[in-house]
């Protein structure tokens, strides 16, 4: 069925925009239904729009709550994507402007809209394009995830959903995190905060995998985020997310899907697990000059066991628990010291 | 020769982690749903992103994703699969294992293996391996229990004792590593403390599989179990799947058989075969003569490693192949345990005469059963039959018969019989024998009396004494009314070397 926002293309927008075409159709971003669009700018500048579908959640079983919660996510997001832009996020997907636009004169002709950077693609695609992908690429990729991670963390913002398709390449040399509709704010009640997964559930930690909800804030949102970290390392280098490679050596019967129990009774299980996922992980790293560090950042971001994730350092003195400013540490070290080896 | 076969109880099994996870007796007992509602992978983003752009990131990104959410019959996620399978090593190593187990494993199943040997020079190279890990991940209660049984098997009991205590300590709310721990201890002839393990932990009040142990192994004790009312409850609950409430069943069949309850606990014997593990199907194989007939099915091949059952059935219709086999497999799958090393010897010395196999056997479980009783008699007896009288006597000497009042007090004394009659002196011989035979008819053994007796007469008619006459017919009197297959098939031994030395018994 035609909706409104899905007719934007060829429409000149506010602030000197014009909606070139639709990207990849209707899209769930976070449980926000919309349409994303290539834009353009009167001076030639290019960006990405993600135009709001008020017409779906009209054919929700309970429109009026869809709604509520479509419009509570959309400012939500819009004022996380302003705070980042106030407090100059350079490794996180920028809003460009906001905005709406009336398409047609029936009460839902009005289509409200986000417009933010938009990237030469995401981190699949940067990779499977490359022929061969060099080593110092990938640290320094990782080293700007987690500077996006934690300029973020530094605002309160937990972005709970950092997955290969919400990490987009600008040009060759700059990766950013996207998508903060999963983000939950400190303080503040988030759209997703009732939800047992605030992010993609194939990517999610185990703790929320296996029903866990750590009462506290820190442990639950920046706890996730450090994981995902862990995870997009592991996924760089073996192609897959830590959890499926964590999965992969457990037992059939105790996977999430089957398992009935508790999180702490299978929590043994995973540390198991976990240690055979992280021999595996270290082996598929090519340089030894990076291996054991790299291995050692894993094994303390993807930690099945919540209450030990983080940094160890991290632990004593007044450092909180879930700072990733060791780990920034050492993934650009890391990345120099591939720089000058591949020099 | 000592065989183990009295006063069975349901202690837990003892396997390493992956074996006993494959086996399903790690899942929850409850039969609740799986608390997180997962999507199906044609709802995540990386499904749509694959059709988008079919390349190889994205379908890494795909396998993985689905993978944990345990959708992997979507056809997306099979074409994504074999498009890995078709980029070789362009895809890395741990996505090409996965794709595999996706595209040619079971992956509703654990692997499973049968139990086969395994030498102490590979157990030392596990363990050192398992030690490796272990720098790398001292949390990791699981690799400590494994490293625990292999120190077991090696009879490096205090460093087992370390590993175990090490795996206690880090998780005593784990079932595998709770009945890991009782299983050690009562191992070590420390069944207080096993006790004690099971009794502290939380799991003891919600996981039938923790409440089969304490009942198991108080009984074991001869101590009056503590969790019985609950596990009565338990058994009767539909709680708990018919699996997880199989060997809690068992227990509390032979504490009622026990307690002269047999129609209760023919009941609960047959409870327990509903969906069983093996442990409990040689529980039922055991108690069947006690019970009656439980209609066990002849192999029972659906239960995987049920070899102790197996084994008791082929000794008890004189299947002395099917009871070898199985009782060899039930020793490697139970390395440390004397038991099954008790029936394989008695085997392979009473009935097949391979004292040298039999002595192989011995050896290597007193290595992780030092002292054992029955197990030095039986190595004593194979070492006489192979001639090596010094090294027997040597290892006789070590045990005083009478130390203990348990049924290896009639073998001892038996087979310090034996050593006197090779060693040519046949009247202490005898009277070893004859003392032996006495004993069991005291503890009203018929089984035990008729066996001394029938190698008694085999000694006097080696000796060629005057007395053979009489004891052989001694041994026809005691032999003849016991229908046990392994008595009479020494007898039938028995009568054809008296045939051959023109021997008649009035």
């Amino acid at each position: 069925m035609s909706c409104p926002a899905s007719k934007l293309r060829g429409l000149a927008l506010s602030g000197g925009w014009t909606a070139d075409k639709e990207l990849t159709g209707l899209s769930d971003t976070g449980g926000n239904f919309s349409y994303t669009y290539q834009v353009t700018h009167e001076d030639g500048r290019k960006a990405f729009l993600k135009a709001l579908d008020y017409s779906r959640a009209l054919r929700a079983p309970d429109p009026p709550a869809a709604l509520q919660a479509l419009t509570a996510a959309y400012l939500f997001e819009r004022n996380l994507l302003q705070t980042c832009k106030s407090r100059r996020m350079d490794r996180v997907v920028q809003s460009v402007d906001s905005g709406y636009v009336v398409v047609d004169q029936t009460d839902l002709g009005r289509v409200d809209y986000l417009i933010l950077e938009i990237a030469d693609s995401d981190v699949r695609s940067f990779l499977s394009a490359s022929s061969k992908i060099q080593l110092a690429w990938v640290l320094r990729s990782l080293h700007h995830i987690a500077t996006g991670i934690h300029q973020l963390h530094s605002a309160d913002i937990a972005h709970q959903d950092v997955k290969p398709s919400n990490v987009l390449v600008f040009g060759k040399a700059v990766s950013k995190v996207a998508d903060l509709g999963s983000a939950s704010l400190k303080g503040a009640s988030s759209p997703r905060d009732d939800r047992d997964f605030a992010g993609d559930p194939a990517y999610a930690p185990p703790e929320l995998l296996y029903g866990y909800r750590d009462p506290d804030w820190n442990a639950r949102r920046f706890g996730c985020d450090a994981y995902l970290l862990g995870s997009m390392i592991v996924f760089m280098f073996t192609g897959l997310n830590a959890t499926s490679l964590l999965l992969s050596k457990m037992a059939p019967d105790h996977h999430p899907r089957k398992w009935t129990g508790t999180y702490r009774e299978v929590l043994p299980y995973l540390q198991d697990a976990f240690g055979l996922a992280l021999s595996s992980f270290a082996a598929s790293i090519p340089a030894e000059l990076v291996r054991s560090d790299l291995r050692d950042m894993v094994s303390f971001l993807c930690e099945p066991d919540i209450s030990l994730r983080g940094h160890p350092r991290n632990r004593v003195g007044h450092t909180a628990r879930f700072s990733l400013e060791r780990f920034l540490s050492k993934l650009d070290l890391l990345a120099r010291k591939a720089e000058y080896s591949f020099r | 020769m000592f065989l183990p076969r009295a006063n069975r109880k349901i202690i837990p099994r003892w396997r390493d982690f992956w074996t006993t996870a494959a086996l399903g007796q790690l899942t929850p007992a409850s039969v609740n749903s799986p608390k997180s509602a997962l999507p199906s992978a044609s709802e995540i983003e990386a499904h749509e992103a694959w059709h988008i752009k079919p390349t190889l990131w994205h379908a890494l990104d795909l396998v993985g994703a689905a993978f944990v959410i345990g959708d992997l019959a979507d056809p997306d996620v099979i074409s994504a699969a074999k498009f890995l399978e078709g980029r070789g090593e362009d895809c890395p190593s741990p996505a090409r294992l996965l794709v595999s187990r996706i595209l040619h494993g079971d992956e509703d199943k654990a692997d499973f293996n049968e139990a086969s040997h395994v030498s102490n020079a590979d157990i030392k190279v596990d363990i050192h391996f398992k030690r490796r890990r272990l720098n790398e991940e001292p949390r990791n209660s699981i690799l400590w229990t494994d490293v625990a049984r292999l120190y077991t098997s090696l009879g490096q009991q205090e460093k087992a004792l370390h590993a175990i205590q090490m795996s206690w300590n880090l998780a005593p709310d784990n079932r595998f590593v709770v009945r890991s721990v009782a299983r050690f201890l009562v191992h070590i002839g420390d069944n207080e403390r096993a006790l004690r393990v099971l009794r502290a932990t939380e799991l003891n009040q919600s996981d039938p599989w923790v409440v089969a142990a304490e009942i198991g192994v108080s009984s074991f004790s001869n101590k009056d179990p503590r969790l019985l009312k609950l596990g009565r409850r338990m058994v009767d609950s539909p709680d708990f799947s018919e699996f997880a409430k199989s060997e809690l069943a068992s227990a509390i069949a032979t504490f009622e058989l026990n307690e002269g309850n047999r129609r209760s606990a023919k009941k609960l014997f047959k409870q327990s075969l509903a969906l069983p593990t093996e442990n409990s199907v040689a529980q039922a194989e055991w108690a069947s003569g006690q019970v009656g007939d439980l209609h066990l099915p002849p192999d029972n091949r659906n239960v995987p490693r049920n070899y102790e059952a197996r084994s008791l059935h082929g000794f008890r219709v004189g299947d002395w192949e099917t009871a070898l086999v199985n009782a060899e497999g039930w020793l490697y799958d139970q390395p440390f345990s004397s038991r099954p090393a008790g029936v394989v010897s008695y085997l392979y010395s009473t009935i097949l005469e391979r004292y040298q196999d039999a002595a192989g056997i011995l050896r290597s479980s007193l290595v992780s059963n030092p002292g054992d009783r029955g197990l030095s008699n039986n190595l004593a007896f194979a070492l006489i039959n192979l001639g090596h009288l010094e090294e027997a006597e040597s290892l006789l000497n070590r045990v005083d018969p009478r130390a203990a009042d348990d049924l290896s007090t009639i073998t001892l004394i038996a087979t310090g019989g034996l050593l006197a009659y090779r060693k040519g002196f046949p009247e202490i011989g005898r009277n070893l024998y004859l003392d032996a035979i006495d004993l069991a008819k005291r503890k009203s053994n018929s089984h035990y009396s008729a066996m001394a007796a029938l190698h008694l007469a085999i000694e006097e008619i080696r000796a060629d004494t005057e007395s053979k006459a009489l004891s052989l017919k001694i041994a026809d009197e005691l032999a003849l009314p016991v229908d046990e297959p392994d008595v009479q098939y020494v007898h039938r031994r028995l009568k054809a070397m008296a045939a051959a030395a023109k021997l008649v018994v009035e």
